[in-house]
């Protein structure tokens, strides 16, 4: 474990990506497999199960502490991460008396045997370790045991210092790490086998082309004509795999969600012939194969086998954009152009409702794609996805040749009511704000947002917060109602969670209106507005 | 005997405030940090190094508008007694105690329990009155000894210095630069670069007496050549410096309290973090409260409301939170 929480530490220590393949490249050489792919799970995001929430931890914290709950309560919020409170509050400078064992150790075996103990030997067992060891290694123990494992490395960072190691192209490793990888020490051996004997599942993704936001003029891109203009829709990016006769849907995030939606995966199962992986987008369609909102798939999200009566209500469906695999050759290579045709005629004859091609937007000018762009919304779509027609499928986020080209978010002006102290990097600034819009004579909460403004204006509005506090509750303040911002968002729906009586998608700040006195924020009935014309487009 | 006023805490008997956020008739400023003495006032009660430091930072003589003291010294302001005992914190700060005759209150200012090789320790007052700081009122702030920290950073330079490098601390000019000069130094370090900001103040603090050992100054133009095995001290602005924009191979870190933090560490977006704070820590703090023996205390500063709260969770204690609105600490 030592030299792996050291790792966490060399990583967590530097912003240099450079620096934190050589620290990568160093540990995978030395651990030996059956640590290393462990790690690899862990860094690439594949958290053991959580023992403990929380909440649980908290209370044991109490107890050896001795310290009253809220107290305890309120210094979490403020270091905003439970391990790392735990670890500091327990003698940060002990010396370490046990070692935890290897990483492999830990989670192969005493792992499995701690979920079968009694919660209270498993109190004993876990006390006991946070008695013994020192803070480092408290911190990671913690984010162990309660899921919450994660350092600031990109899996792509991980890829490459694999490669290294390995001797093998990116890509390659990339591809290989892609889907559910399991964590004995001959799955390292085959991930870094460099003879390219490396043996794939049926059920291995290939890795998501992921683009960049488009920031320039779209007249920059050159000819209208060398582009391929696709609705970006408002779902979840996944990718199909039909292979000897199985279905297997990931996510865009390598989640295997084929229990979630077995209606997609039958239709598949039926319509697609096998040695095929398909690109595209899950939403819910309805009988004419045209996109409902984002709101009903989301009442399909999470859910593990969905009901019947939720198949036949919120129905799921593809929009398929690209083509990766036909008849079981990978067609990555060949040029977008070519795969659309291949997709197009694929898809034609399948015989499904369900697995749709996604539509290509009608322009024909860069003009014309610019006005459709506008009409994003009443698509249900997030905006334009622009793709070059010579593209070939790409492995992780590439700059040139896909942009995404998102509409403009909605915004409407609210009065700043409550600040919050933010946690970790923003500890001691108030940088979480509830806002709200008139109603009559009083201002009713219509979002909770964090600060996207810049850094200097966070730490003015932090001082305006401090010196304009009315009341304080715990960590939260009220302030004079005075300051207004600007909050953009994705959509706008009915709900009761605010006293508005309106729920904001991934509201953020967008603007610190200091031309504007409270006022002239907006009013229930400008919003109002704003929903009706919302919800007759969606 | 005090209330919050516009410019900050006021003694009403004495007609004075103690450390005033804005120019008045008289303050009693407990230590030379910017955010505790703001210039203009017409006359200060201060110990005799803080006028010094002050009379160095504002560029002119306090002769005739400062009365100087020395810890334990009793004057006589307007109504009440009034003496400097010796806060820990940097040269010359001081906790103030005030004395109507019927009651005895004490406002301590910055202060820290830690050992410091280059100020005077913190004094025990005993008062029925305590304004106490709460700049780091969690329990998860826990300074550790002194020396474990200096072997720290003397093991994480050695790489640097094995490459004919320096080593950089961000840390401020007054209190912290010195402090870490002179443990250093005790820890065996005879190097040090020091920005200039520092220089006048390390003087005063030799002039009373502190080992500040040999320095030169930083100058931005300099050589690596000449700097190696150096560890060069300076204000965070040293961060955005020519010379360590152009010589990126040259670790840095940031010496501070807030470094107990992972999140803090990362908003500086520093790769190393050394925790060493001047002010107290949780246990001291309460201890500090302790042994003041005072049956009323008001938390002000950073965690005040979490320091009252929990004074008044154990029910001996009466706890207000005293809220003077400051800019942020310039020497957290
Ligand atoms: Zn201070
Ligand atoms: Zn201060």
């Amino acid at each position: 474990m030592k030299d792996f929480v050291q790792l966490f530490f060399e990583l967590d220590g530097t912003t240099s990506s450079n620096q934190k393949i050589r620290y990568l490249v160093q540990y995978f050489s030395e651990a030996g497999p059956e640590n290393a792919i462990w790690a690899v799970a862990l860094l690439s995001g594949n958290r053991p199960k959580r023992f403990f929430t929380n909440k649980v931890l908290r209370v044991w914290l109490s107890e050896i502490t001795q310290y009253p709950d809220w107290l305890i309560e309120d210094t979490y919020a403020i270091v905003g991460d439970l391990a790392e409170t735990l670890s500091l509050m327990m003698e940060p400078w002990a010396v370490a008396q046990k070692s935890l064992g290897s990483l492999h150790e830990l989670l192969s075996l005493n792992f499995p045997k701690w979920r079968t103990m009694d919660e209270s030997s498993l109190k004993r067992q876990v006390i006991d370790i946070w008695r013994t060891t020192d803070a480092n290694h408290r911190f990671v123990f913690n984010k162990l045991i309660t899921g919450g494992f994660r350092v600031g490395v990109s899996k792509a960072t991980v890829a490459k210092a694999l490669a290294q190691v390995a001797g093998i192209s990116v890509s390659e490793m990339t591809h290989r790490m892609t889907g559910t990888l399991a964590t004995s020490a001959e799955a390292y051996q085959q991930l870094i086998a460099d003879d390219g004997s490396a043996s794939r599942s049926i059920a291995q993704p290939y890795p998501f082309y992921l683009s960049y936001a488009l920031e320039e003029n779209v007249e920059t891109l050159g000819n209208f004509f060398d582009w391929s203009i696709e609705w970006k829709w408002d779902g979840i990016r996944c990718q199909v795999i039909k292979r000897e006769s199985n279905v297997f849907v990931w996510s865009r995030g390598e989640e295997l969600i084929n229990e979630s939606f077995p209606d997609l995966v039958e239709a598949c199962s039926k319509a697609l012939p096998d040695g095929t992986v398909l690109d595209g987008e899950l939403l819910v369609v309805d009988q004419n194969g045209k996109p409902k909102p984002f709101s009903q798939l989301q009442k399909r999200l999470g859910r593990k086998k969905p009901s019947k009566k939720m198949q036949t209500e919120f129905p799921a469906g593809l929009f398929a954009y690209d083509l990766l695999e036909m008849d079981g050759l990978d067609q990555r290579e060949n040029e977008l152009s070519l795969r659309q045709e291949r997709l197009k005629s694929l898809l034609s004859q399948a015989d499904a409702t369900q697995i749709l091609l996604s539509p290509e937007v009608g322009a024909s000018t860069w003009e014309d794609a610019a006005a459709w762009r506008k009409k994003s919304r009443e698509m249900k779509a997030e905006g334009l996805m622009l793709k070059l027609k010579s593209s070939t499928y790409k492995v992780g986020r590439k700059k040139g040749e896909w942009w995404k080209w998102k509409v403009d978010p909605l915004t409407i002006d609210a009065v700043l009511l409550y600040a919050q102290a933010g946690h970790g990097r923003r500890a001691n600034l108030y940088t979480d704000y509830t806002l709200a819009i008139w109603k009559e004579d009083a201002l009713v909460p219509i979002a909770k947002a964090y600060s996207g403004l810049s850094d200097k204006e966070m730490t003015q509005l932090d001082r305006w917060i401090k010196a304009n506090t009315r009341e304080r509750f715990g960590p939260v303040r009220s302030v004079l109602a005075s300051q207004v911002l600007e909050i953009a968002f994705e959509g706008i729906s009915r709900s009761t969670r605010h006293k508005s009586g309106f729920a904001l998608r991934f509201p953020r700040i967008s603007r610190w209106r200091q031309d504007k006195n409270a006022d002239e924020a907006d009013t229930i009935d400008t919003v109002t507005a704003l929903w009706r014309s919302y919800e007759s487009i969606s | 005997m005090l209330e919050v006023k516009e410019h900050g805490l006021y003694c009403a008997l004495g007609d004075f405030f103690i450390d005033p956020t804005s120019p008045v008739e008289r303050a009693v400023i407990t230590h030379a940090h910017a955010d505790h003495a703001v210039d203009g006032s017409t006359h200060i009660w201060a110990h005799e190094a803080t006028i010094r430091i002050l009379e160095a930072r504002w560029d002119r003589s306090l002769a005739r508008s400062s009365s100087p003291l020395k810890y334990k010294e009793t004057t006589e302001v307007g109504e009440v007694g009034l003496s400097l005992h010796s806060a820990g914190h940097v040269l010359g700060s001081s906790q103030v105690r005030l004395d109507d005759g019927k009651e005895i209150w004490v406002v301590t200012g910055d202060y820290k329990r830690d050992s410091d090789r280059s100020c005077d320790p913190f004094e025990v007052v005993p008062c029925h009155r305590l304004v106490t700081e709460a700049t780091f009122a969690l329990p998860v702030f826990k300074w550790q000894p002194i020396e474990r920290l200096t072997q720290d950073i003397l093991r994480w330079s050695e790489e640097a210095f094995a490459q004919d490098l320096p080593v950089c601390l961000f840390a401020y000019s007054l209190g912290k630069t010195q402090r870490l000069m002179a443990e250093l130094s005790a820890a065996g370090h005879s190097q040090f670069l020091i920005h200039r900001s520092a220089d006048k103040i390390c003087q005063i603090y030799r002039e009373f007496g502190f080992p500040i050992p040999d320095y030169q100054i930083f100058v931005n133009n300099m050589e690596v050549e000449g700097t190696k095995g150096a560890i060069i001290i300076g204000p965070p602005v040293l961060q955005n410096s020519r010379f360590l924009k152009k010589h990126k191979n040259i670790p840095s870190a940031f010496v501070s309290g807030w470094m107990a933090l992972r999140g803090m560490r990362r908003r500086r977006r520093l790769a190393k973090g050394f925790i060493m704070s001047d002010h107290a820590d949780w246990q001291s703090l309460i201890k500090t409260v302790e042994q003041s023996q005072a049956k009323h205390v008001y938390a002000t500063h950073g965690y005040s409301d979490v320091l009252s709260r929990y004074l008044n969770s154990k029910g001996s204690i009466e706890a207000d939170e005293l809220l003077v609105l400051r800019e942020s600490a310039e020497d957290d």
